[in-house]
């Protein structure tokens, strides 16, 4: 009987409401990313497509309730002197890029109790999932884009903090396996604190903290080269172990959106490294891994050339840009500014031409 | 020529003898439940005697790891432990003397830039941390080690699941202490929300009880005039300052707040005064700043109110028009 492996997927920005009932759930808005998972357990016949454990973890519910209730107090408001003071607030609750997306990053880092409610949420599902496993299970996270910060700070605020005067989930009681950050933004939303990677407990052995304090056992970033989010302050600690943290690129391109999830998802590289870390090579095979990774095609179609060009330019424009939050690299904001829309107009128009 | 076959063969057998045992299951780790349990701690832990120093590196990091737990019900059972390691000759004297960086983990196998591993790793004792075996170990001692780790790890997984339960029933209890306030408990616009942030301290897990009201603007339902000809008017206000306070878990609060108040939208008619609030109603009271002291008193529905959903609206439009 195998250990069982309980994999936690947390969300990043955007809406994950169910467009039917039109209210958020953890089950809606990962059925695809499930999917992935399945079906790429189910091409390891030593692991089977069931054997995982998922808990998808919703969190942006959070946000939309704040969201909603400030909509309400305008529409109080609406009809009287001081509706014209509050107006901006009228489409708070409406679905759309501003409030769906970008004003989740700003609840979260601007609103200390906003982002303290996100992870006691977060943390409290965790727990209970441990609770209900047991102990002996082992336990991993997959995070993307504001994901991996939510989840950075909840890994850190478990390994730090004691729950009303109780460790049991604080190293070396309790660690997670492995930590996975896909278009990962922790550093970025970090970015005002020039001691994040000294004082992070979210790092894993052999990287300057003793052991019984690492919060994780391994640790894996994942950045798409052409996707802007995670690029332009970039999750990257040279001095950490080799063994136990890695940093992987990826270029392949499936969808304009390479930062959606299900895209990162897309690539064995992503998905089958992180099959492999949490079974091993008895159930992932070294040479299995090798070919389905050789068997994937970066770029497709008749213009896959052209496509990957287009990848290869948007990379060299978010290199340049990149800025290593507090000290290493000069953020030139003008040319951030010019680049991003350069970036996707120039992979819109490769899309188009393929 | 026949010598010179049995002399190949010979070497053949040699070289297989020396090459290292393969021990099926006990050679992944992740197997661990497969491996037979040990019904007898001591007599295993005799049994590791000769295998050192991988058998009892492994079993001293086992009793390091437990020492580390401050839990008394923990710490009661490694007392037990000790005691039952102390009949195997000298292994807790010699588990007391290792520093605890000499068990620091070993590098578990070169990956190359897709992930691929490009050897495999070697057996490893406990999964977190990990401790390199050689992959030349005894069957036998991956059998005997794995059973004494599965025992002590068995022992220290139950007392342990106490506390997760306990911390998961804490968390819980807080996240829904959150999901009160922002629901039913009094509306905040943004800058309320960030100055309830700066009440918490950085280490709570749940809200803070009290709560600041600040320049809070909202809607209601009133009469004013009160001394000279009492008439029905919309309210609105705007709650300078005030305070909350939570309690009941979040499910109730009280407090007062400090408002000016204008009647049927009417600029020239402000009026100021205390609000009293109690659980999603707010009771204010108003004299007008300008002309004869006149008196109004009005309802504030809270939006979060369970009261409100259109309530107040439709009491506002039966109000008398200036």
């Amino acid at each position: 009987m195998r250990l069982e492996q309980v994999l936690f997927v947390i969300h990043g920005i955007g809406e994950h409401a169910d467009a039917v009932v039109g209210r958020s759930d953890a089950r809606v808005w990962s059925r695809e990313v499930v999917d992935l998972l399945r079906e790429a357990c189910a091409d390891y016949p030593q692991i089977g497509r069931d054997a995982l454990t998922i808990v998808p973890i919703l969190y942006d519910d959070v946000f939309s309730t704040y969201q909603r209730t400030w909509q309400k107090l305008a529409e109080q408001l609406g009809d009287t002197p001081l509706g014209r003071a509050t107006e901006w607030l009228a489409k708070a609750d409406e679905p759309g890029f501003v409030w769906g997306s970008i004003a989740d990053i700003a609840l979260y880092k601007g609103l200390p109790a906003v982002r303290t409610q996100v992870i006691t949420e977060v943390a409290a599902t965790i727990a209970r999932t441990i609770a209900e496993r047991g102990p002996s299970a082992r336990y991993s996270i997959l995070a993307h884009s504001l994901g991996t910060a939510v989840a950075h700070d909840v890994v850190h605020k478990l390994a730090t903090v004691p729950i009303d005067g109780n460790s049991a989930l604080m190293p070396p009681a309790f660690r997670f396996d492995n930590f996975f950050a896909l278009a990962n933004v922790s550093r970025l939303v970090a970015a005002d604190d020039p001691h994040f990677y000294d004082e992070t407990r979210v790092r894993p052995f052999d990287c300057g903290l003793p052991e019984s304090e690492c919060a994780v056992s391994h640790y894996v970033s994942f950045r798409h080269v052409a996707d802007p989010i995670p690029s332009v302050v970039r999750f990257s600690r040279p001095t950490w172990s080799k063994e136990h943290f890695h940093r992987v690129d990826l270029r392949h391109f499936r969808d304009l959106n390479v930062h959606a999830f299900n895209h990162y998802l897309a690539s064995p590289r992503v998905i089958d490294r992180v099959l492999y870390r949490l079974y091993g090579p008895a159930a992932v095979p070294p040479d299995l891994m090798r070919r389905r990774i050789d068997a994937f095609t970066d770029f497709q179609g008749v213009d896959a050339d052209e496509v990957k060009r287009a990848v290869s330019e948007v990379a060299i424009l978010l290199d340049k840009v990149s800025f290593q939050a507090h000290g290493q690299f000069d953020l030139d904001f003008v040319a951030l500014l010019k680049v991003v829309p350069l970036a996707l107009r120039a992979l819109k128009s490769a899309v188009v031409r393929g | 020529m026949r010598a010179l076959i049995f002399a190949l063969v010979a070497l053949v057998s040699v070289t297989a003898t020396a090459r290292a045992e393969t021990c099926g299951v006990l050679d992944d780790p992740r197997q661990m439940e497969s491996w037979p349990e040990a019904a007898d701690l001591a007599a295993y832990a005799r049994d590791l005697d000769g295998s050192w120093p991988t058998a009892q590196r492994a079993l001293a990091h086992v009793v390091i790891a437990i020492r580390a737990d401050d839990d008394p019900d923990t710490q009661r059972l490694v007392k037990r432990t000790r005691r039952i390691l102390a009949e195997y000759d000298g292994t807790e004297e010699r588990a007391r003397a290792l520093p605890v960086d000499e068990l620091t983990p070993k590098p578990c196998g070169d990956i190359d830039d897709d992930g691929v591993p490009v050897r495999t790793c070697a057996w490893s004792v406990l999964s977190d941390p990990a401790i390199e075996l050689p992959t030349d170990g005894r069957c036998e001692d991956k059998r005997r080690i794995g059973g004494v780790v599965k025992v002590l790890r068995t022992i220290v997984a139950s007392v342990h699941a106490v506390h997760v339960e306990d911390a998961a029933l804490a968390l819980t209890q807080h996240a829904e202490a959150w999901d009160r306030l922002i629901t039913r408990g009094f509306s905040q616009y943004p800058w309320e929300v960030w100055i309830h942030g700066m009440l918490l301290s950085p280490t709570a897990w749940g809200p803070s009880k009290h709560q600041l009201i600040v320049l809070h603007p909202s809607a209601g339902f009133g009469v004013e005039q009160l001394s000279k000809d009492p008439r029905a008017a919309a309210v609105v206000a705007i709650e300078a300052a005030g305070w909350l306070y939570y309690f009941r878990d979040f499910r109730q609060y009280a407090g007062l707040s400090f408002a000016a108040s204008m009647s049927n939208f009417d600029v020239q008619r402000w009026s100021i005064g205390p609000v009293a609030h109690l659980s999603g109603i707010g009771l204010g009271y108003g004299v007008a700043v300008r002309g004869e002291p006149e008196h109004t008193v009005f309802l504030l529905l809270d939006v979060t109110s369970a009261l409100d959903d259109g309530l107040l609206e439709k009491l506002s439009r039966r109000a008398v028009a200036p």
